[in-house]
């Protein structure tokens, strides 16, 4: 099968003040497949956001080759893009700030019709009112501005625009993470139902894991502008293997009382972009680092089960037992 | 159970006591009420959350403790007493001597709690300076044992730097050390940890608690991540559209909260309930009302799978048993002990 999107050893660099690079994503390959949904997950500048923009070209790579439906589009010109921005599109996290104010929400909606020029305005119009009755809203809010709607409706909203040309890619870019909670149950649910019904694919970049395991097939984790470790979410949350990663789940605060003061998992935040340490960018924070760690790089090994992981000293075929953190829940809530 | 004390006998004044405290703002076709009658109390020694979604007076209500609302627009009355000193309309000397001596604030964004210009450490040392009457030397001294308290490496150094210096965790712990400066009885944290990494929101809400139990301080944590709540606090007041609506040691409250609001949001947290059977979230229906639209009755009824038409006939009243309390006519019982009676 041919993927979607893929990045091949793809390197998207800024300048920053003083002539230097911030390497921001350094040397990935990833690959978006049809129908799926592929996690990316890190902290904030491991160069999540920017990987899920560059691969729909927004952002010009710096180096290694970026192919969408098959072609390679690395260095094509704006009239080569077509058929990208035709099948692709982007869910934002703020769609207050994504959606311009001055625009009704029916507007915004059928803006991508109009630049594509797809249908007449009567067409436009119909199909505006079907986007909105999918996402859950009536279709008289279209004459309404961005201002007269709560957050959970607006990024309803946002969604609509991203399906009104039937993508067959969605890079959502932390979708629910300015929602609260009961309303971003619902709006998890609508993305998982877009793709059951219309066989989307979702880049899916959030740094909450748990909507991540809920949403994904796959999951990639990035720190510092690479890929550490990459799976199938059922692999990767069952049983982790880079000890970034396990941190990382053993962070995440589960609603559990009975956990409560378990010491934080990992010390330190996380490098500069700008500075980034030696050989593995991990190695300062790293429980287990050894002198190689601060001197090699290490490249992302595959196991049998075709589980990536970039470390040095995880061995790749031992079983790795379910850490602590994951499996707590909270008794009696369906009582 | 134990006989109940005589009625005279008062229980112990806890460090806070917030009583009747509702809050309007003015607004140009009149007042909008954001929070009616919140009561809950904070003990020295005891870790609180106030958690609720957006919009349902958490907030406010923290900032209204101290007089930190502006007046006009903020109409704020009831009570509100702090270690026997009622605050609401206390004069400005009063507050602001309670205020970052006797009280510490911890804000969701570092940045606006840091001056700038000046270097952290300068930062700290005017606080001493100010509120524990300590000279030059010795506050600047303080300054830098406290950026070593709270986990800051090579603090002597660090000191010195400006605060667009730092990382965003090592900007919150300045904060703290500048909450903790002049040993205040209660802390009160909104949202400290909403801006930072998961890994570096470990570490300082492990900071705050290992903080508030050394010095026996109160905590009062402002904060919608029940993942927080459930990991850090003692007890837990839940809010929803300008109300308490439940009160509940925090154990008790994972194990079966009461009001059928609390129970969607505890099982609306990915990873904290099973799934559904279709696999996706259980998620709330319908969304919060706005403050003008607060109706007088139950205000979670037109969201509750539970509601019953007397439910919309009146105001809720709360209902007490034992450590618990809860505003809903039609409450879960609690998952264990006895069955809730009405």
């Amino acid at each position: 099968m041919t993927p979607l999107l893929e990045a091949r050893d793809l390197a998207v660099h800024y300048p920053a003040p003083g002539g230097a690079v911030v390497r921001a994503v350094n040397g990935v390959d990833l690959a978006l497949m049809p129908g799926e949904t592929l996690g990316l997950v890190g902290e904030s500048g491991c160069g999540k956001s920017t990987l899920g923009r560059a691969m729909l070209r927004l952002e010009p790579p710096a180096g290694g080759r970026l192919l969408a439906f098959g072609h390679d589009i690395t260095d094509a010109r704006p009239a080569g893009l077509k058929a990208l921005r035709r099948r692709t599109s982007m869910i934002f996290q703020d769609p207050h700030a994504s959606l311009d104010p001055r625009m009704t929400v029916g507007e915004s909606i059928a803006e991508p019709l109009r630049v594509h020029r797809v249908g007449d305005r009567a067409h436009r119009a119909a199909r505006v009112a079907e986007l909105l009755a999918r996402v859950g809203l009536t279709p008289d809010v279209a004459r309404r501005r961005p201002h007269a709607f709560s957050g959970g409706q607006l990024q309803r909203v946002g969604i609509a625009r991203a399906l009104a040309l039937d993508p067959d890619v969605v890079v959502a870019d932390e979708p629910v993470s300015a929602l609260d909670v009961s309303v971003q149950a619902g709006v998890v649910n609508l993305l998982m139902d877009l793709q059951a019904e219309r066989g989307l694919a979702y880049l899916f970049v959030a740094h909450d894991l748990k909507v991540v395991e809920l949403i994904s097939h796959r999951v990639a984790v990035m720190y510092l502008g690479r890929v550490v470790e990459l799976a199938s979410a059922e692999r990767l949350f069952a049983g982790p293997k880079h000890p970034y990663t396990r941190a990382l789940l053993a962070a995440a605060p589960t609603p559990d009382p009975r956990r409560r003061d378990d010491p934080p998992a990992l010390g330190g935040e996380p490098p500069s972009p700008l500075d980034p340490p030696s050989g593995c960018a991990f190695h300062p924070r790293c429980p287990i680092a050894e002198a190689r760690c601060r001197v090699e790089t290490p490249a992302l090994r595959v196991d049998r089960g075709g589980h990536r992981v970039a470390c040095h000293l995880v061995s790749l075929d031992e079983p790795v037992t379910r850490p602590p953190a994951r499996g707590a829940g909270i008794a009696g809530v369906d009582g | 159970m134990t006989a109940a004390p005589p009625a005279s006998a008062e229980a112990p004044e806890p460090l806070l006591r917030v009583d009747g405290l509702s809050i309007a703002f003015d607004a140009a076709d009149g007042p909008v009420a954001v929070v009616d009658r919140a009561r809950f109390a904070v003990a020295r020694g005891e870790a609180v959350a106030l958690v609720g979604e957006s919009g349902c007076g958490k907030s406010v209500t923290a900032k209204s403790i101290l007089g930190l609302l502006p007046s006009p627009p903020a109409r704020v009355t009831g009570g509100v007493r702090f270690d026997g000193v009622e605050l609401i309309g206390a004069p400005g000397r009063v507050l602001r001597r309670i205020r970052g001596a006797r009280v510490g604030f911890v804000f969701q964004d570092p940045m606006t709690a840091l001056n700038p210009v000046y270097r952290v450490g300068e930062q700290i040392a005017e606080r001493l300076r100010r509120h524990a009457g300590l000279d030059r030397k010795a506050a600047a001294e303080r300054a830098v044992a406290l950026l070593g308290q709270v986990g800051i490496p090579a603090p002597a150094e660090r000191a010195r730097a400006w605060p667009h210096e730092l990382s965003g965790g090592m900007r919150q712990r300045v904060v703290i050390a500048i909450a903790l400066a002049c040993d205040p009885d209660l802390l009160i944290a909104d949202e400290p940890t909403t801006a930072l990494d998961v890994t570096v929101q470990a570490q300082i809400m492990a900071l705050l608690r290992r903080a508030q139990r050394a010095r026996r301080m109160g905590l009062l944590l402002i904060t919608h991540d029940l993942g927080l709540v459930a990991r850090y606090v003692d007890r837990v007041i839940v809010m929803y559209a300008g109300q308490v609506v439940e009160a509940a040691p925090v154990e008790a409250l994972f194990d079966g909260a009461c009001h059928p609001y609390t129970r969607g949001l505890l099982r609306a947290v990915p990873g904290a309930a099973a799934p559904r059977p279709d696999g996706r979230l259980w998620s709330i229906p319908g969304a919060v009302p706005a403050p003008r639209d607060f109706p007088t009755s139950c205000r979670f009824a037109d969201r509750c799978p539970r509601v019953t038409p007397e439910c919309r006939a009146a105001p809720v009243a709360m209902s007490v048993a034992d450590d618990r309390r809860w505003r809903c006519l039609r409450p879960h019982p609690p998952a264990s002990g006895p069955e809730v009676a009405r």
